[in-house]
């Protein structure tokens, strides 16, 4: 098992129960704001979460967010470090 | 807007376009026109107050053109503002009554092209009513002088006839400025005020913008909805920020998306006017300024960390009942606390959170206070203090720092406050984040320590 990825899907899952929703089985090519339904508020709260879990954010440089599921997953493998 | 200064820009060009709302254009002489149609019906209430309303930008710079032409002085509501509240600062303000364009100008057709006559008198009024956005209670109004607010006016040739964005409500400060600098200067205002990120992003590159003023969360939700090679095709040559403290990441990002344009922000608010602007792509002030201080504006910083100011440009006295004369009689200058704090860190001065605990969630402000209140009665909460997460994304998060009775569960508490917040709060409001804590820092007289809770859950790039 993917460890980051497994972080990842796990975050996005606590994000969509606290508000009484259930994530889909996300896919690489998943869109994050259109089918995995998360919106600007949704994501600053995963991007905050993984930061506690993994220990890095990696848009604290100020990069735009991305656009799929596959490419978050992958930013968060190539910004390093072990979760 | 100086009726005069607007009629000037007719002598030049009336054909020219001033405003597109992303629904249909509208030229200066239309414009003008429309002001015109209104000055028998306001000109007998010359030398009253009159609130303007209205549902887009052209009927409020028609309601403002109008209400000069006939020697009136605007009191500029904000949109969405509650019908009983209107007419509870009608009453206050001693509004004699409420003027909105939108209706009539629904009607107009886009044919219109009959050259308007040029003003033959032209009423000097010398100030305005609008109300601050509310970052600290219900929004308030304040009186400016038209002279300070088209003071800070860019009239250089490199200003004259561009294409302008309106990305703040047409009713603000920030927005009145914006309205000012691109309509007496000739430009065209694309309104992008209540469109979504893609759709503002496509008019900015497809109206060909050249100077855009917005605050860092309308630029980062921008560019999180278009890809890098989208902005390829932008001519935007200025880039102003404003309204929310600025970090070096949106910087960053905004010279890595626009590398021809020039970035800047303002310090501004609806109270103090604009005080100062900063063009050397940093976060935060020079700390010189403290010592050679930018034109029409002095600093300092309280011992408590908070900047103050003494600007030139300040809001006039709130006094409904007086109507000043001049200039002088309408604002005693004096130093005035922003609320903002800052740090000096070398040769830098950067600001550091708000005095009051203001979180901006994105666009979005939260008081701490209403959390709290919310929270504290769910049962088997003991404790609790709400503040600011630091975020990439939104600026902030609110958090709920919590501390529970003895017998209570936390994975139930949890539920429960979750549950509480999302029933009475708005979804921006409900703690994003909860930890849990056996006690919360106390100051020596048994209040919250709200600076100690922070400096916990804030991390070193806050």
């Amino acid at each position: 098992m993917n460890s980051i990825r497994q972080t990842i899907i796990e975050t996005m899952a606590q994000a969509h129960a606290d508000r009484g929703r259930t994530l889909p089985p996300p896919q690489d090519g998943d869109s994050l704001t259109g089918t995995l339904g998360l919106d600007s508020l949704d994501l600053a709260v995963v991007v905050v979460r993984l930061e506690q879990r993994l220990g890095r954010d990696p848009f604290r440089d100020g990069r735009p967010l991305v656009a799929t599921f596959g490419e978050l997953v992958a930013l968060y493998e190539q910004s390093g470090g072990k979760p | 807007m100086i009726a005069e200064q607007f009629a000037e820009q007719l002598r030049l060009d009336g054909s020219r376009l001033a405003l597109r709302t992303g629904k249909r254009d509208w030229s200066y002489a239309q414009l003008f026109e429309q002001a015109q149609s209104f000055e028998e019906q306001l000109s007998p209430l010359a030398g009253r107050r009159l609130g303007i309303l209205g549902n887009d930008l052209p009927s409020r710079v028609v309601g403002l053109l109008a209400a000069n032409l006939s020697g009136i002085t605007p009191c500029l509501f904000p949109c969405g503002m509650k019908r009983s509240t209107i007419e509870e600062w009608k009453e206050r303000l001693g509004l004699v009554d409420l003027f909105d364009a939108s209706e009539s100008l629904s009607k107009i057709s886009n044919q219109i092209s009959i050259q308007p006559l040029l003003p033959t008198r032209t009423a000097y009024l010398p100030t305005l009513w609008l109300f601050t956005s509310g970052t600290t209670g219900p929004p308030q109004p304040v009186r400016h002088i038209w002279q300070a607010l088209t003071s800070t006016v860019r009239i250089e040739p490199r200003y004259q006839h561009r294409r302008w964005l309106l990305a703040y409500d047409p009713a603000s400060f920030a927005g009145l400025q914006v309205i000012l600098q691109a309509l007496l200067t000739g430009g065209t205002l694309s309104d992008v005020s209540q469109a979504a990120p893609e759709e503002a992003a496509r008019r900015i590159v497809e109206e060909k913008i050249g100077f855009a003023s917005a605050t860092p969360t309308f630029w980062r939700m921008l560019l999180g909805a278009t890809d890098s090679s989208f902005w390829k095709r932008s001519v935007l040559e200025q880039i102003t920020l404003g309204g929310e403290t600025i970090s070096e990441a949106t910087l960053i990002a905004l010279k890595a998306a626009f590398p021809q344009a020039r970035i800047s922000h303002i310090y501004a608010t609806s109270e103090l006017g604009v005080c100062f602007s900063v063009s050397d792509g940093l976060a935060g002030f020079p700390a010189s300024y403290l010592q050679t201080p930018p034109a029409g504006c002095q600093l300092r910083i309280s011992e408590e960390g908070e900047l103050e100011v003494l600007s030139n440009r300040q809001a006039a006295a709130f006094d409904p009942q007086f109507e000043p004369a001049t200039e002088r009689d309408a604002v005693k200058t004096h130093w005035q606390a922003t609320g903002d704090l800052v740090e000096q860190s070398g040769n830098r001065v950067y600001f550091v959170g708000r005095k009051s605990g203001v979180i901006h969630v994105g666009g979005d402000k939260v008081m701490p206070e209403e959390v709290e209140a919310v929270i504290r009665n769910v049962p088997g909460v003991a404790e609790v203090c709400v503040s600011g997460h630091p975020s990439s994304v939104l600026g902030a998060i609110v958090r709920a720092d919590v501390v529970v009775s003895p017998d209570a569960d936390t994975k139930d508490v949890r539920a429960s406050i979750l549950a509480a917040c999302q029933e009475q709060l708005p979804r921006h409001k409900v703690p994003a984040m909860i930890e849990f804590h056996t006690t919360l820092p106390r100051t020596g007289s048994g209040k919250l320590a709200r600076s100690k809770v922070a400096e916990q859950s804030q991390g070193p790039n806050s």
